[in-house]
Order: C-alpha cells, then structure tokens, then sequence
C-alpha cells in the first residue's frame, strides 16, 4: 500500500505541533508544494490529545527512557510520573446494593471502569483557552479554518476566596445579579470595569499610579478586598506585583472577550486542544499538502551551508525550505538555524493531569454535570497556575468524570512539587474534587530556546525551528512564533489568507468561467449581508439585554 | 436551546486513494464530473440539504482531503460522524479487500456510541469501466456478513446511482437516531463563523 512520496517540494514540515501545522497551512495555501511528516503516529507532539490508553502508554514511554536520551529525537517532555488512586475494589457490595435506576448518580469508579471507557477521554498533553475576541480566534475567522473545529463556551471562571470555590462575576449582568456583591460593591466595580476600558481615551484618570502597581491602584479607588481578589487574580489574572499598565491591558483583553459567545470570555475546543493542530492540517491536505505520519528524516545532505536534501524512509527528497518542530531535531546537526528570535522562551512548564470522579466546587458552579471551568491560581513570588475542569460536555472525558489540567512555569524537575501548591488550594476548598489518577510531567523549552537562541551566520539558513508550547493561556506567542517563521521564508506573502469555502471551490472543467462569474457575484453579496448582519446584531443586542437579564435573575434565583 | 435533534447530519466518505470519494460527492452535490484531478485537492465538504420523509436536513459529505494516502487521517477528521459511506474501485480487487481496515479504522477513530448498529453504506464505484474485478455478489457477501450494510455500485462519472445512494445515506443516519433516540451528544456546541445561534446573546461590553 506504501506509494513512493513525489521527491521536490517547497518546503517539508517535520512535526505536526501547533506552529508547525499553521506554518504548514500557510505555506500550502499560498500554492507551495508542502510535504509534512511526523514520526509519532499521532497528530500534535507536545500539543497532542491522548485517549486514556494512548495517555498511559505515551506517560510510560517517557518515564522508562532515559532521561538523557538524544538519540533520535529530543524530549520535549520530561520527569513523566502515573498514579492510580484507586484500586481494583475488593469486593463490590455497592453494586448489588444500588436499587434499579439509581446507578447514573452514584457510579462507583474503579481503576477498570475507569479505563473500560478510555475512548471517552482526550486529554490534552497542553491545555489552553481561547479568548473570545483573541489572536486565534481572529486567525481561525480570517482563514477560515474555523469551519473544521467547535468549540464551547467555558461556563465559569473560578476564584478561591476563603477556601470557596466561587464564580467570578464576568458579565455586566452577573455582577447585577451576583449575591456576593453588595449593591455599593457592584457600583464600584462597574466604575472600575468602565474606567479600565476607557484608559487609552482618558490615560488623566490613571496619572498617579503610572509606575505603581495594578493592586496598588485598586486599593486607591475604594475597592472591597472582595473584589480586589477578583479584578487582581482572575480577571487580570496578575498578581501583586503586575504594573499599572499590565493589569489594566489584561483586565481590557478579558472584557474585550465578554458578550461573544457564552458567558465568559473563552472558548475551549470540543474534543480537547489537541483538534486545533488537526485543522491547519487539514487545511494543507485540502490545498494539496502532503501528510505521512510515522515518518522520520533519516538523514540530511548539507550544501551551501543549506539543507539541500532530506532522507526520509528510503527517498531523498529535495527541499527548499525545512521547518522543524519542537521535540523533533534532524540528524547530523545540533543546532538549527533559528525561528523568529524573539519573545520569551517557550516550554518550562509543569503539568499535572488528574482525573476526578467529584468536580471542584459547588453544584452551582456544576450543573448539570458542569462544563468547563477556568480557574486561576496565584502565589507570593511567580506567575501562579492556570486551572481548567473539563466534564463530558467538552467531549473530553466520559460522563460522570472530570479531567483537572494544573499547569505553571517549571520552578524544579520535579512537576510535582511544583503543583503541590496549587493541588493543596483545590483541597482545602468546601467542595474538593476526588482524585482518582494522577499524572505529572514537565514540558521543555524547545531546542533553539534551551541552547539559548544562539544563532550564528554557518547555521544552515533554510532550516526553522518552532517552539513548543508557551506558558500562556491563550495562543499568542505560538501564533506569533509561526507567523514570524512564515514571513521569514516568504517575507512577500500573504499569511492565512481567507480559505474559499467549499461551495466555492468548484471541481470540474466544464464552464469554469460562468462559474468564477457566479462565485464573485456571491462572494460580494456574502460580504454586503455579512456588513449589514454585523449592524444589526449590534442593535438587537442592545435590545437583548433586557430579556438576557431577566434570564440571568431567574438562574441566580435558584439558589 | 436549540432543538437536540440533528438537523445537520455529517457523513464521512473512507476508502482507498483514487477509488472516486472526490467525484461522488462531487457528482452528488455539483453534479459534475472531471477526470482532471489526480489526488484530491481542493476538495474538503461539500453541503447538500435534503428531505428524508418530510424532514429538511443539511448533509454535509466530508472529504478525506487526500490525508489517507499514507494512513494519516487524523482522529479530528472521525469526529461526530453520522454515516460512514466506504467506497471501493470495482476495477480494483485491493480497494475492495481494504474495505474492511477502513471499518476497523472507522469504529476506533470515531467510537460510535452503538458500533454494532452504525450507519455504513458501501459504494463500488467505476461501474462504467470494461474491466471490472469485483463481482456484485462478493460485495454484497461482504455487506452482509457485516450487519447488512446497504450496498450500491455506482458511477460517479455517468451519475449512476449516486443520487439513490445518498438519500440512502441521508435516510439512514436519521433512521439510526429515531431508533436508539440518538440527540446531540454535546449540545451548546459553538461554530465560530456565526449562524444566527450562535450570535452573541448579550453585549455586556457595548459602550452605548
């Protein structure tokens, strides 16, 4: 069944990681011939989704080989542990016990009925959100893409007051109808949300406190401590130590983000993170990208301080341009020439993967067996955790389950440690969750932001290397990272322009040009009512809110 | 909320590269045939309403993209299928003998929540062509060894079939979620290029 690979192309992929599939894509759809290859057999390296049994295996892999393995490929994921919390159970008198129809409530998860439905699970090796109104859903929009991913909408965004877990008022209409605030609290607030969004137009309002800090300010205008920890740690999601000017753009972003889709301002891919690679793969397919998983370059020959060819099973292949991903490194040379150069390193990352059989918090913050859940988590010196709780509705895990992602900067080699903290805040809440497995492990920096960027005129200058992922929420530096690499190889082109939809996009040679004709026609018209909708949307909105408020008091009031 | 049950019913075509994925869904929705392309490209979905017993559903016929040329079709591209249609070449015997590895695939990628009872629909397509290897009898053995698949030969080129075939296709996916009361697994799903539902629903945000 193995047909040989066409043996020239414009540029060769090597890894299917975020960036490398969105420079892959790009490249395809600007019309270069791209041939993108992985040696996993998987789609994603460090951006992968695992069902339960790929999980384990992959964790095992990594915490069997040695730790300085530089054979073929590089780790990009490192000091890899797996426990189970729970074990085959003895005897199961519960099961017997439990009357005829009451067993959906009160499942007991063993270590076996756990596994029996590992299919249910995608778990996401890095987890993200996506905000709203942020770079990639921008970028999904723009190009298109967006037509092979769904997505839904996170259900709360999280704090931890006092050992309670507790849902961050998001929208104008939660913090009217929260009872956690007082009337006064919510005046101040809205003022301090207004004010915040109107920092560029009136910068005079902010004038004593340029160079203080974002905590500094808010104490200034009267703020309850209450709200202080929401606006500071979750909104803004900074800390004590954030600038002025950092905690009003973060605390912009996030309200820029609010009243799109939802009730909060991100986005989490159905199916977990893993899928998002997948699209811009897609994507190349569809405009004539090449894609072979289970394939490595065996080799490479070098001329003119430039990859002339690769090896790749039994074929030299001519390349113009090779871009690299994280965790993956070509043979014969240590360091490749460099990506984009700019921007904070990638990797340093410790994760911590559990999987619960209670979610975190209360019923309210769960209903109707929760959704996702965003939650951020300070501490006194760095740059705190992101949390997130999946339940089955974000096709990330079986029903009944919940999947807790940890993640934070790497302060040791020991992930675990690094999580403690934040796994001990979770713990000493009024609702924690019940652990049934545990998984830890770190994510490295990528090979040219480990050896420190250091990129010399003899590196081969037709090779470039992608980082991994970013200890950020949403995608920005990724996407920054891909484009960077993009323009570097074709510094004239277009990056991502608008994909054709299929409809437009007519296969077939009999009266191709009536049929343009049609297709411009359309594309104009598309493009009136697409304007003449956005107008409108924006008045009915307004319109909408009412009615959206008395649905919101009517949730509230259930409590 | 919106109805739980599917008005959109995704169908996925599987089968061996240049065996006519492309030129039925091509044939079926544009009506059209060229013999001008080699490997797929350019082709990614193509949507087709259609009515099943009174019923207005958008089909939409997902295209491998040319990723299974080297077995890399990514689990994404399995995600909430309703119909698997496997097509085979009839001039071709090993298109036909890797139906079965595309079933297989199928079921481990997608994991129907019912595998016994998912929708499959077989199409030997190329019946317009002299050399014929693959008798109808042996396809239909095999359909039926497999929980009675519905099976079709069919000519993308001359269009023979291929509209039967579908409304087969579309037919079923509806029959199998009337009869285990099959409803959006996961409802609030969000598109992000904005149908009506998904229109923001309030504008907290708006300075006006």
């Amino acid at each position: 069944m193995d047909e040989d690979l066409p043996t020239e192309f414009d540029l060769v992929v090597v890894g299917t990681g975020f960036v490398e599939s969105i420079v892959a894509a790009a490249a395809s759809r600007i019309g270069k011939t791209v041939l993108h290859i992985d040696p996993n057999d998987f789609y994603g390296g460090t951006w992968a989704s695992f069902n339960l049994d790929a999980l384990q295996s992959f964790i095992s892999s990594i915490a069997e080989s040695p730790a300085t393995d530089e054979s073929k490929q590089f780790n990009s994921i490192k000091n890899a542990s797996q426990i189970w919390h729970v074990t085959t159970p003895t005897a199961t008198p519960a099961d017997d016990a439990i009357p005829e129809g009451q067993e959906a409530t009160e499942k007991i998860w063993t270590k076996e009925n756990v596994l029996k439905e590992f299919r249910r699970f995608n778990v996401d090796l890095s987890p993200k959100l996506l905000f709203s109104c942020g770079k990639l859903v921008k970028l999904l929009i723009s190009s298109n893409i967006c037509r092979y991913a769904e997505f839904r909408a996170v259900d709360h965004v999280c704090t931890i007051i006092n050992g309670q877990t507790r849902s961050v008022p998001c929208s104008r209409t939660d913090v009217f109808n929260t009872k956690d605030l007082s009337i006064v609290e919510k005046r101040l607030l809205m003022k301090l949300l207004t004010s915040c969004m109107g920092y560029d137009e009136h910068p005079e309002e902010f004038k004593d406190y340029e160079d203080k800090t974002f905590l500094e300010y808010l104490k200034s205008v009267k703020l309850t401590d209450n709200i202080i920890h929401c606006v500071l740690y979750s909104i803004s999601m900074s800390n004590e130590q954030t600038s002025l000017k950092d905690g009003i753009d973060n605390t912009k972003k996030f309200l820029n983000s609010l009243g799109r889709y939802g009730n909060t301002p991100f986005l989490f891919p159905m199916y977990g993170c893993g899928e998002i690679p997948q699209c811009f793969c897609r994507l190349c397919a569809v405009f004539g990208g090449i894609y072979c998983l289970k394939r490595s370059v065996s080799n490479v020959s070098i001329a003119d301080a430039k990859v002339d060819s690769i090896k790749c099973g039994n074929q030299d292949i001519k390349a113009s341009n090779i871009v690299v991903g994280h965790g993956n490194i070509l043979p014969d040379f240590s360091i490749p020439a460099g990506g984009t150069g700019v921007g904070k390193k990638c990797g340093g990352i410790s994760r911590a993967i559990y999987i619960t059989s209670s979610p975190l918090g209360a019923e309210e913050l769960n209903s109707s067996g929760g959704g996702v859940n965003f939650l951020k988590l300070t501490d006194e010196s760095g740059t705190g955790a992101f949390v997130l709780q999946l339940s089955h509705y974000s096709g990330t895990c079986p029903k009944g389950l919940y999947l807790i992602h940890i993640s934070c900067s790497a302060k040791s080699n020991n992930p675990e440690a690094d999580i403690k903290p934040y796994l001990d805040k979770l713990l000493t809440t009024d609702h924690p969750p019940a652990i049934l497995y545990s998984i830890y492990f770190t994510i490295d920096a990528c090979l040219r932001c480990t050896s420190g960027a250091s990129i010399t005129n003899d590196s081969l200058s037709n090779v470039f290397v992608c980082c991994g992922p970013s200890f950020e929420l949403d995608y920005d530096e990724s996407i920054d990272n891909a484009e960077g690499i993009f323009k570097k190889i074709y510094p004239e082109d277009e990056f991502l322009p608008r994909a054709p939809d299929p409809e437009e996009i007519v296969i077939g040679d009999e009266d191709p040009v009536s049929v343009a004709d049609d297709v411009i026609t359309l594309d104009s018209v598309k493009e009136q009512i697409m304007e003449l909708e956005a107008g409108l949307l924006h008045q009915e909105d307004c319109m909408e809110e009412n009615s959206r408020n008395e649905e919101m008091a009517m949730e509230v009031g259930e409590e | 909320m919106a109805s739980r049950k599917k008005s959109l019913l995704k169908v996925i075509i599987l089968g061996d590269s240049s065996v006519g994925k492309t030129s039925l869904m091509n044939q079926y929705v544009n009506k059209r045939f060229s013999n001008q392309y080699k490997a797929t490209i350019g082709a990614d979905f193509l949507t087709k309403e259609v009515v099943v017993d009174d019923r207005v559903v958008t089909m939409q016929i997902w295209d491998t993209a040319g990723q299974e040329r080297f077995q890399s079709l990514g689990v994404a591209f399995y995600r909430g299928a309703d119909c698997c249609v496997l097509v085979f070449d009839v001039t071709a015997p090993n298109t036909f003998k890797n139906l079965d590895s595309w079933r297989d695939e199928f079921l481990i990628q997608a994991s129907p929540r019912d595998p016994e009872h998912f929708p499959f629909v077989v199409l030997g397509n190329k019946v317009d062509l002299e050399n014929r290897a693959v008798s109808q009898k042996r396809a239909q053995q095999w359909c039926q060894l497999k929980n009675d698949i519905p099976y079709f030969e069919t000519s993308a080129k001359e269009g023979i079939n291929v509209e039967y075939a579908f409304q087969t296709i579309a037919k079923n996916a509806l029959a199998q979620e009337a009869e285990v009361e099959l409803y959006n697994e996961f409802p609030d799903q969000i598109r992000l290029n904005a149908d009506r539902n998904n229109r923001p629903r309030n504008a907290d945000n708006c300075q006006c």
